[in-house]
């Protein structure tokens, strides 16, 4: 399994996964969304375009990746006034945190359908969909 | 019964074409029913090898694609699970069996290592929000989900077996779609769904509305109570017949599911609907809602209201 990582915009990033995610791989899929999402990634855009294998490893790289963004979303909705005050001027607020995946093909997306997970992380036909759609 | 036993290599030097495996070869070749073993040793590293096996096997005992793909993952989770669990991240070996008895597939791994109690594996709550669920421990699940019978047997001394069995060749298991039509005008049908809407069916869905389409109807309603499931293919199909309907160019499907359009426009979709659903489930609803697509198709609780609607 290979990753590509494209940063379009400060808070917006695209990782292209080509390969298989199983068991031996998954973990590396976790950290490099991990790290972009400590260097402050907001949208995160899975494209498995080139992705043909996901095994339920895979699923838990993902689990993983939604519960941290849904885990920084709510710290930061905590966060005193004055704190909120110093991110918004360093203009690290505003972007809506999401995770999306694009372009599963029929057997990962089948895997996301065993584990009812397509009905919590949107899925995308295309990267300028997921755009779209995540600019709000 | 007579079996032909092969230690299946790949690229063995029988003088098979290059294409056949040399089990495929010796089915051809005895017409026996067939056994195939490999040995399996290392780690992790060794998952892509074992799918590749299985998958093969699975085609050449006569399985459909969704057999060999269910005992690729199937096997897939297991030998991680031993990987991990069994063998605790150190090398061992798995000894691998595949073979058909009757109509079964039979997937066989022999090993020795940590026992554990499979009894006491919980059965993953998947109707939790999806935050609320822990991380991981679907290998189990999906085994049984994929399989007809998964049995272990622990020996310390003479090693553990996990036995993974699958009729092959159902049709209906996945990806299972009924449609029904009525016609209570010319210009109106209602297509009733039965089963799931996914990425194996979806556009049969989009043919049968293409076809009503072409016989003068103008408006459709999707009744989908015994619906269970729509994946996002499911609401590309919707997307097609909506824009068909209202006399759009229907997205290319010739291509597949890579190409598929945008769902985007279809949120802006204007004027008076030409398409609705009845009576979706929560689980389809929630599917619909996610990706925005209430306005595109209205909702409407029962078939009359929905025909008073189109009207």
């Amino acid at each position: 399994m290979k990753l590509k990582t494209e940063t379009p915009s400060r808070h917006i990033s695209i990782l292209r996964v080509q390969g298989d995610v199983d068991g031996e791989t998954y973990g590396q899929l976790l950290v490099e969304a991990e790290q972009l999402l400590a260097r402050g990634t907001r949208v995160l855009l899975l494209d498995l375009t080139d992705c043909a294998y996901m095994s339920s490893a895979g699923l838990m790289a993902l689990t993983s990746i939604f519960k941290q963004l849904r885990e920084r979303a709510r710290s930061e909705e905590s966060a005193s006034w004055a704190t909120k005050n110093t991110l918004a001027r360093a203009g690290e607020l505003g972007t809506p945190r999401q995770f999306a995946l694009v372009n599963p093909c029929p057997s990962v997306e089948r895997v996301l359908e065993l584990a009812a997970m397509t009905s919590y992380i949107p899925i995308y036909r295309a990267v300028s969909d997921a755009l779209a759609a995540t600019a709000g | 019964m007579s079996e032909v036993n092969l230690h299946f290599q790949r690229g063995a030097s029988d003088g098979s074409s290059a294409d056949e495996t040399p089990l495929a070869a010796a089915k051809r070749i005895t017409g026996l029913p067939l056994r195939a073993k490999r040995t399996f040793s290392g780690s992790l590293e060794q998952l892509p090898e074992i799918r590749v096996f299985v998958g093969e096997t699975a085609h050449t005992l006569g399985g459909n694609e969704d057999d060999a793909f269910a005992c690729e993952l199937a096997c897939d989770e297991a030998a991680a699970n031993i990987f991990n669990h069994a063998f605790e991240r150190q090398h061992g070996a798995i000894e691998l069996h595949v073979w058909k008895q009757d109509n079964r597939l039979v997937m066989q791994l022999h090993y020795h290592g940590k026992s554990f109690d499979p009894s006491r594996i919980p059965e993953p709550d998947l109707k939790a929000p999806l935050e609320e669920r822990p991380t991981g421990g679907l290998g189990l699940y999906f085994m049984r989900q994929l399989m007809d019978q998964v049995t272990f047997e622990f020996d310390a001394v003479n090693g553990n077996v996990l036995t993974m069995r699958r009729i092959l060749n159902i049709p209906e298991r996945y990806g299972f779609m009924q449609l029904s039509v009525e016609r209570p005008a010319d210009d109106t049908a209602v297509i009733h769904i039965q089963g799931s809407v996914d990425g194996s069916n979806f556009k049969q869905l989009i043919d049968e509305a293409t076809t009503l389409h072409g016989e003068g109807v103008k408006r459709i309603a999707l009744e989908v109570s015994a619906c269970e499931y729509m994946s996002s293919s499911g609401l590309v199909a919707l997307n097609a017949i909506s824009k068909m309907l209202r006399g759009e160019r229907p997205p290319e499907t010739e291509n597949g599911w890579a190409v598929l359009k945008t769902l985007d426009d279809a949120r802006m979709a204007v004027g008076k609907p030409q398409l609705v659903l009845v009576n979706p489930t929560p689980r389809v609803d929630r599917v619909l809602d996610l990706a925005g697509l209430k306005n595109l198709v209205p909702i409407y609780p029962d078939v009359p209201s929905a025909l008073t609607a189109l009207a």
